[in-house]
Parts: C-alpha cells; sequence; structure tokens
C-alpha cells in the first residue's frame, strides 16, 4: 500500500503539491485525474523516489520510500512519463534485461513474454526489431509489458493510455482489470476518462496544488448518476466566461 | 480498399527511391531481370530451333517453374524466417474474407513479385516461341508457389484446428501434381491450370478460418543475452562515433609514433608526458566513460527504478566498457611493446590506468552527468572536472617511468581506485536526484 502524508513539492518559487495526503490500499485501481501541470507526474515521480519532496512523508509497503531495497523494488511495477526504454536494443532484449533485473527466473521470463507479447503485438518481428523504430503505441505497450512482467504488487502508470489505438488501450484496460486482485493495488495518472471508467475503482482529482477529490468511482459519479467527465468537470471548473468573451469564434 | 492499399505501397515504393542507394539498387535488380529474362528466352529459343537437342522448349519452361518455385520457398526461410504479412490483424472488425484477400493481396506487391514478373515479361518479349503460355504458365507458378508457401506458413505461424491437416494433405497432392507430374497435366490440361492457384487461394482462406489463436510465438530460450551490451555501444549513435573517433585518432598517433621509431627511432612529444596520455585508455573515459549515464540514461532509468542497487549500474558500467578496453589493450599494447623496451613499466603503467579509471569513472558518471544532445556539443561529453582530474593522474602515474622511487605511486593508485568505487557506491543514493534532475531535463 501506499501513505502519503503532507506532501509538498516546490520548483523554485512555484509550488506544485501542497500537503497532499492519500492513503491507498490493495484491491484497489486508483486514477488520479488532473489537468496538465496539476501535479500528477510530480506526485508519481515523488513516489518513486526520482525527486526529492520538500517536506512530507511517503511510505510503500509500509518502508519510507528512499529506504525501499532492490527486493521492495521487486514488488514495485512502474511506467513513467518518458517510459525509460533502452532504445538501442530489441524489444525481447529489453524485458529481458528487466527480468534479469528483478532477477527472475530465465522459464518464468520466457513464458511471460512470450504471453505479453501474443497479447500486445501482432508480428513476431515486432519483438525482435531495435524499440528506436517502435511507434509511439509500440512504445507504450512494450513498457506496459515491463512494468507487469514480474506481476509486481504495487503497479504505478503515467498515462498508460495515451497515444494507443482505441483496440489497444481497450486490451491494456482489460489487463489491467484483470490483474486487479486484492493483494495488488494499481495507480494511474491519466487523462483518458474513457478507460478510466473501465478500470478505476476509485478517482483521486489534483488540482490548484491540492488533492481536491478522493473517493470511490460510486461516489464520484453518484452512484452512475453523473458521467465521468461533467463529474470531473465539476471539480475543475473550467473557465468559461472567458469563451463567452469570444465572439469572433 | 485494395486500390487503396496498392496506392499506399506505390507511394511507399516512391517515397523510398529517395535514397540514392535505394535508385541504385532497383536499377541493378532490373537489370539483372532483363539480363536473365533474355538469357532464358534465348536458350529456349535455341531449344526451339532444335540446337540444343536435349531439352525442349516446354522442358525449359517447366525448369523455370521449379527454379521460380524453389526461389520463393527457400526466401520463406532465407536470409530470416518471414511471417505472414497481415495487414489487419484478428481482433479488427474486418471481415475475415477481406482481411484474407487484403493479406494475399499484398505478398503479391512486394518488390520480389514485381521482379520476378518483370522477369517474366523480359522473357516473353524475347521468346519466338510458347509466348504467351511460357507467360501464363510461369505466372501461375509463382502465384501457386506464393500461395503454397503462405500455407505452410500458416502451420509454421499459428496455432490450426486438426481439419487444416486434411487441408495440407490436399495441398501437398496438389503441389506434387504440379511439380513433379506437372509437366503432363499441365500440358494436358493446358489454360486450366491456372485454376490451381484458385484452388491454393480457397485452401488458404480455409486455413486462415482455421486459426485457434491469433498466433503461435516461437522465441528461443535466450538465457544468456550477452550481445545486449554490444547493441547498447553499437547503435548508440552518440557513444558509437565518439568511441570511433576516439579509438581512431588513437590508432593513428601511435601508427605515426611506431613510423617514427623505425625511422628516425624517436618517439612522438620525445616520450613525454603528453605521450602517455595517449598510450592509456584515457581518450575512452573523456570522451564517454566518465558520462556513461549522459550517453545511456534510460539504462540507468532503469536500474534505479527497477533494482536501485548501485552495484548493477556498476556491472553494467564494466560490461559496457569491456569491449571498447579490449580494442584498446589490443591496438596500444603490441604498438608499446615494440617501441619501449622497459616492458614490465608499459604493462604496469597501461595496468594501474586502466583500473584507476575505470573505477574513477563510477564516480564521476555518479557526481557529474551532463545531457548528450549531440555528437560533438561545446560542453563536452564528459565534465571539465572529470577530465582533468582523469588526465592530471595518467601524467602523474606516468612519472613511473623516471625513477623508480615513483613506484610507490602504484598502491596509491589502486587505494584511490578502490576508493573511488567505495565512494561511488555510497553516493549514490544521495546523488541520484542529481542525476534524474539533470539528465531529464529534455523530457
Amino acid at each position: 500500500m501506499i501513505q502519503i502524508t503532507d506532501l509538498t513539492k516546490n520548483y523554485g518559487k512555484n509550488c506544485i503539491l501542497d500537503k497532499i495526503n492519500l492513503n491507498l490500499n490493495f484491491g484497489q485501481v486508483y486514477c488520479l485525474l488532473g489537468k496538465n501541470g496539476a501535479g500528477k507526474t510530480t506526485l508519481i515521480n515523488l513516489m518513486l523516489d526520482l525527486i526529492l519532496p520538500d517536506q512530507g512523508r511517503i511510505t510503500l509497503f509500509g518502508k519510507d520510500h528512499n529506504t525501499l531495497d532492490h527486493l521492495d523494488k521487486r514488488k514495485l511495477g512502474v511506467i513513467i512519463e518518458n517510459l525509460a526504454l533502452i532504445e538501442e536494443i530489441s524489444g525481447f532484449d529489453f524485458l529481458m534485461l528487466v527480468g534479469k533485473i528483478y532477477e527472475m527466473p530465465a522459464e518464468t521470463l520466457m513464458k511471460r513474454i512470450k504471453d505479453l507479447f501474443s497479447y500486445f503485438f501482432e508480428e513476431e518481428s515486432d519483438l525482435k526489431k531495435n524499440i528506436s523504430r517502435y511507434s509511439t503505441g509500440m512504445k507504450k505497450k512494450i513498457a506496459f509489458c515491463a512494468a507487469v512482467i514480474h506481476a509486481p504488487n504495487i503497479l504505478i502508470m503515467d498515462e498508460p493510455f495515451s497515444g494507443l489505438d482505441p483496440m489497444v488501450a481497450n486490451q491494456m484496460a482489460q489487463f489491467i482489470k484483470k490483474y486487479q486482485r486484492e493483494d495488488r493495488l494499481v495507480l494511474i495518472s491519466s487523462h483518458d476518462l474513457t478507460y478510466v471508467e473501465k478500470v478505476a475503482t476509485h478517482i483521486g482529482v489534483l488540482n490548484d496544488k491540492k488533492l481536491m477529490f478522493n473517493a470511490s468511482l460510486q461516489e464520484f459519479t453518484e452512484n452512475g448518476e453523473k458521467e465521468l467527465d461533467s463529474a470531473l468537470l465539476k471539480i475543475l471548473k473550467p473557465n468559461e466566461t472567458e469563451l463567452s468573451k469570444m465572439d469572433w469564434i | 480498399m485494395i486500390g487503396y492499399l496498392l496506392w499506399i505501397r506505390m507511394k511507399g515504393f516512391f517515397t523510398g527511391l529517395r535514397n540514392p542507394w535505394k535508385i541504385v539498387l532497383h536499377l541493378v535488380l532490373l537489370l539483372t531481370v532483363y539480363a536473365y529474362g533474355r538469357l532464358f528466352a534465348h536458350v529456349i529459343n535455341k531449344a526451339g530451333n532444335g540446337e540444343i537437342e536435349t531439352f525442349s522448349p516446354e522442358k525449359m519452361i517447366s525448369v523455370i517453374w521449379v527454379l521460380i518455385a524453389g526461389f520463393t520457398i527457400v526466401k520463406m526461410f532465407f536470409p530470416t524466417y518471414t511471417p505472414i504479412r497481415q495487414i489487419f490483424p484478428k481482433y479488427l472488425p474486418v471481415p475475415k474474407f477481406q482481411r484474407y484477400l487484403l493479406s494475399v493481396v499484398t505478398e503479391l506487391t512486394t518488390s520480389y513479385f514485381f521482379y520476378l514478373f518483370l522477369f517474366l515479361l523480359f522473357g516473353c518479349w524475347y521468346l519466338d516461341y510458347s509466348k504467351y503460355w511460357f507467360l501464363y504458365s510461369c505466372l501461375t507458378a509463382l502465384i501457386t508457389s506464393i500461395l503454397f508457401k503462405r500455407i505452410l506458413q500458416y502451420f509454421i505461424d499459428f496455432r490450426l484446428k486438426r481439419y487444416s491437416l486434411i487441408m495440407l494433405g490436399i495441398t501437398a497432392i496438389l503441389i506434387l501434381t504440379l511439380f513433379y507430374i506437372g509437366n503432363f497435366l499441365l500440358l494436358s490440361f493446358g489454360y486450366l491450370c491456372g485454376l490451381l492457384p484458385l484452388l491454393l487461394f480457397l485452401i488458404g482462406f480455409k486455413l486462415d478460418c482455421q486459426i485457434i489463436e491469433s498466433k503461435k510465438i516461437d522465441l528461443q530460450p535466450i538465457t544468456k543475452n550477452a550481445n545486449v551490451y554490444l547493441k547498447l555501444l553499437i547503435n548508440n549513435r552518440q557513444a558509437r562515433l565518439l568511441l570511433l573517433v576516439g579509438i581512431l585518432f588513437k590508432s593513428l598517433l601511435l601508427i605515426g609514433d611506431y613510423g617514427l621509431f623505425k625511422g628516425k627511432g624517436k618517439h612522438l612529444f620525445d616520450g613525454q608526458i603528453i605521450y602517455w596520455m595517449f598510450a592509456s585508455p584515457l581518450i575512452l573515459f573523456t570522451y564517454v566513460f566518465n558520462n556513461i549515464w549522459g550517453f545511456w540514461t534510460n539504462v540507468w532509468m532503469n536500474v534505479e527504478l527497477r533494482s536501485g542497487k548501485s552495484k548493477h549500474l556498476i556491472n553494467f558500467t564494466l560490461k559496457l566498457l569491456l569491449l571498447p578496453l579490449i580494442i584498446d589493450a589490443f591496438i596500444t599494447l603490441p604498438i608499446l611493446l615494440f617501441t619501449w623496451d622497459n616492458h614490465q613499466f608499459i604493462l604496469l603503467f597501461y595496468a594501474v590506468s586502466l583500473i584507476f579509471l575505470v573505477c574513477s569513472s563510477f564516480l564521476w558518471s555518479i557526481l557529474f552527468p551532463i545531457t548528450i544532445n549531440s555528437y560533438f556539443q561545446m560542453k563536452g561529453s564528459s565534465s571539465f572536472v572529470s577530465s582533468l582530474s582523469a588526465m592530471v593522474s595518467v601524467i602523474a602515474l606516468s612519472l613511473i617511468k623516471i625513477n623508480y622511487w615513483f613506484y610507490i605511486l602504484i598502491p596509491l593508485f589502486l587505494l584511490f581506485s578502490f576508493a573511488g568505487y567505495r565512494l561511488a557506491l555510497d553516493v549514490y543514493r544521495e546523488k541520484k536526484y542529481q542525476i534524474y534532475k539533470k539528465l531529464n531535463k529534455g523530457y
């Protein structure tokens, strides 16, 4: 599980996150929503200990996030903003390398590469192509495969659905749904409400440096009475007065 | 849809011609098929005129069928196995027959098909006998062999229902009929032999409907992916170029030194301080390896996110360093050992400088990472501090040549190397945020 207490992050004088408190438990698929620049990626990078917080505490598996050892990291799967793909090698080599970093047994690794590849890719030659030659969607798919190949207990994904065609995004959503278990937690930051609606059990909305909303999907949509996007717009309150001023449109 | 597909493929072909090498390649292929078309037509004409007694023109044409079929089948496996081209994957809502048809059409719009077709046209043009029979029957053989190849591929690429084995049996009989007793049958069937590709096309469609799973991926059980490090070196354009330039520059200097030594018995720079900077593997480090994570940022990112162990990072560094260091040693040591008498000094200097530079590179890569945006950048490819420190250290080490007392530096350098290694392990956790901040500015 993930516990965030009074988390604050500033970039210079610019405050990005202000005293965020959040508890995520196993069994949840938690979707973090928010406008561009709301701090979703910063929050994920803080959890992954890639950047230092200015204040507050993050714990994963009951341990401070900056004290996780390699055994703890084996229980964590991630897709970060830039995907962190090693473009010089093929998709197959990359997954092999990831498996080796996680110290997975060779047979398990081969089976999982095969299964994941069969599910997400069409041609075997894709696996042998260098990642630098992949399309955006293929890159996202291979990053997803690398995030789940070791079946982690916590899966953190920054914008997993962006850049994917509807078919693949749907496949990914189905995978996440099947992946959800009582001993697993999935955290997704996404703009894509279509797929968020399909997988989320809980929703969090980041806006104006704060976590404005944090509850179950049912509460968010008021037991299904509201569409996900209208529920989100109610919280984010987009600027419509400026639009009405534009008489030239 | 087929028209649009053909248009896209044609557009793709002409777009590819922007590369002048492709134009040359296509011209060579065009000339080749022209030459072969003319040659075969010439031989058939001679056979027709009775100048070749052993072969009749019909026999020659049947040899061409076998060659076409043989090439098509061999091409499937050589140089690498290429699976069936499917434009639309199974999960897309495209009607089965349309998907199959498009897949076949794609197969018939390849360069391979195009050039074989041209070969047949050239052959037909220069033939005096059985012109149209030649074109018709050879084209039939070409399409038949492509469709037969596809049928074989269904069994390789996909898991099929048992019923499909019967299909394979029927196909085998048809193909045997064509290629072994084909002479007799085709001639007696005449132009009806064109029904054969149609039959194979329908069998192929039936097989396409028999696919149980979308595909059967046959991955090799690779337990060692040692070539990954080679790929990381070769496919990283900036690192590759800088390493090549560094090694080339060093090789030229050493060859120049060898020439000078052979000619005048002298060394470059009088064998003084600067000389030893080039004699050590320093250039590899100031060019690339003192900033290893700047070149392979995502390798660092993956190790950090997935294990976070600094030992894993050092392991990576060592594996990446191995090949360039072996090349450097192969170039440097033979020349140094040949042109200098003091072999003990040469070996000791090279080995200690190598150990020191490798260990300090772990530290510099963590302490002073630099983003690499271009092949040659004004700020350099490794930090000024690391380059200066590496140069001063190598120069200091070369002092052991001047006086035996300076041999005391060797244990000191080994100690510093170990300290550098330990420090790299210790400071990593603290400095990793800086690596992320510096190397991810662009994202």
